[in-house]
């Protein structure tokens, strides 16, 4: 409890530092960078709360649905790497190749592909970034599991499914939730991206479409927003997750 | 007595080294046979062999009846309650929940355990998770129970307390074979033991302590001690 509420404390302090550093940088660029009062002002008087909800909830959404299909792809992908040991070198060496693509290189293929006002591209992008680091942490809980575990099970006559549900997949699932906290991070920040450069909606689009008409406070004021929501995410959702599925762990 | 167990011949190999050569071992039903030597000598090896987990290089091991194995290192699925995994081998086999429930609680209570039931590993001290491991075993209705190193790290009250367990399974004839480095840890169960030198592995000596009073066995295992050398 102790240790929470000094998290707590750290949390606030370093909030308070930004914003000063914040207002700092606001005053060396004298006034084209809007500091944190102004943006909050501009904020409160130029976006309904509709536009912020709609806007926030397309970005969730893209996060969200691209985070969940990475997932998904990454279970089936790391079960097939358990079949045998060659497949399991060829997943390995397939990551390694997945993790080498760049954000930027999802974000062109899929904007080629399916258009720039498709909704599609911000939600395959998540899925491209959040893959890999979803799959190498799958992987890596799989192969931490003790081989005499499995054995153990194989004695009590487990079939190769119950090896997945009963050892391998348990096993795993500490090192995907800490895997997903950064996945899901990452899936939101490249979700962002995505929606800048191609898509009708969303925080990324809220900041290019202000950054285009040179309005500083509305992408300021965009990126707080962006900001403040990954960090709730984090501290509401994806630690409390974390910190449950690592209860069993000595 | 038909043996439950019998080992001809065995010798086991791991690139090209040989770690156990020519064992020949007989354990008859509802006997305790002891396995005693000095560290890294193979007795796990062996044990994992009659478990089934490992193939020998050459010789013949029979086993009669359903083998349930307690590790060195209990091998508990930290991710499950010791509930959970006392009834391990029961949920792959399929068994219905209250089949679960009942044989768990019978052998819960058999090695005092219910107490302790709801907690992770990690909650549990040394002696609950060894007991827990041998449950694990029970549940299966093993005939046959092999015990790695089941003492090790058991404060004294406990190492009691799972010897009186071990002896109660022994009447209810359970098959026990325990290997330990400690000659002393086997004093209060084993009716026979048998002593591995080397390397690599293999048979050195066997006391028989059948029918002996507790006074005699002490005296007959004092006297053994300085026949043998073990750590």
């Amino acid at each position: 409890m102790e240790s929470r509420l000094r998290d707590l404390f750290s949390y606030i302090v370093n909030f308070f530092l930004i914003l000063l550093a914040w207002q700092a940088l606001s005053s060396i660029s004298r006034g084209i960078l809007p500091g944190p009062v102004e943006t909050l002002q501009w904020m409160w008087s130029n976006e309904t709360l509709s536009s912020i909800g709609y806007n926030t909830l397309i970005t969730l959404r893209n996060a969200v649905l691209g985070f969940t299909l990475a997932l998904l792809l990454a279970v089936a992908t790391a079960l097939i790497s358990r079949i045998n040991t060659s497949l399991d070198s060829l997943v390995s060496s397939f990551n390694v190749y997945v993790q080498s693509i760049s954000a930027l290189i999802w974000i062109l293929v899929f904007l080629v592909i399916f258009g720039f006002k498709s909704p599609i591209p911000p939600i395959l992008v998540t899925t491209g970034v959040a893959y890999p680091i979803l799959l190498s942490s799958l992987l890596g809980g799989m192969k931490a599991v003790d081989r005499k575990i499995v054995e153990l099970a194989e004695l009590f006559g487990a079939t190769k499914r119950q090896l997945f549900t009963h050892i391998y997949i348990p096993a795993s699932v500490p090192y995907t939730i800490a895997g997903s906290r950064a996945a899901l991070g990452a899936a939101l920040r490249i979700s962002v991206v995505a929606e800048a450069f191609g898509s009708s909606g969303g925080i990324g689009y809220k900041l290019t479409y202000y950054f285009d008409l040179y309005n500083y406070k509305g992408m300021m004021a965009w990126a707080l927003l962006l900001v403040v929501l990954m960090v709730l995410l984090d501290k509401l959702v994806l630690e409390p997750v974390e910190r449950w599925s690592k209860r069993w762990l000595p | 007595m038909n043996p439950t167990i019998s080992v001809r011949g065995l010798y086991k190999d791991y690139d090209g080294r040989r770690v156990l050569e020519n064992i020949n071992l007989t354990v008859g039903r509802g006997e305790t046979l002891g396995i005693v030597g000095p560290n890294g000598i193979g007795k796990t090896t062996l044990l994992r062999i009659i478990a089934g987990i490992e193939k020998p290089s050459r010789g013949e091991v029979k086993v009669n009846g359903r083998v349930g194995l307690v590790p060195q290192d209990d091998l508990l699925l930290p991710w499950k309650t010791l509930k959970d995994n006392i009834s391990l081998g029961l949920v792959l086999h399929g068994a219905s929940r209250e089949v679960i429930e009942e044989k768990v609680k019978s052998v819960s209570s058999l090695l005092e355990l219910g107490g302790h039931l709801h907690k992770y590993p990690k909650e549990a001290s040394g002696g609950t998770r060894r007991k827990a491991a041998v449950a694990r075993a029970l549940v299966m209705d093993s005939d046959v129970l092999l015990l790695d190193e089941p003492y090790v790290g058991l404060d004294v009250k406990t190492t009691q307390s799972l010897a009186g367990v071990l002896n109660r399974l022994r009447d209810r004839g359970v098959t026990l074979v325990i290997v330990s480095h400690q000659l002393w840890e086997l004093a209060s169960n084993a009716d026979r033991i048998v002593f591995m030198n080397g390397p690599p592995g293999r048979v050195d000596g066997e006391i028989d302590l059948r029918g002996l009073s507790q006074e005699e066995r002490i005296s007959r295992l004092l006297a053994e001690t300085r026949r043998y050398t073990v750590d």
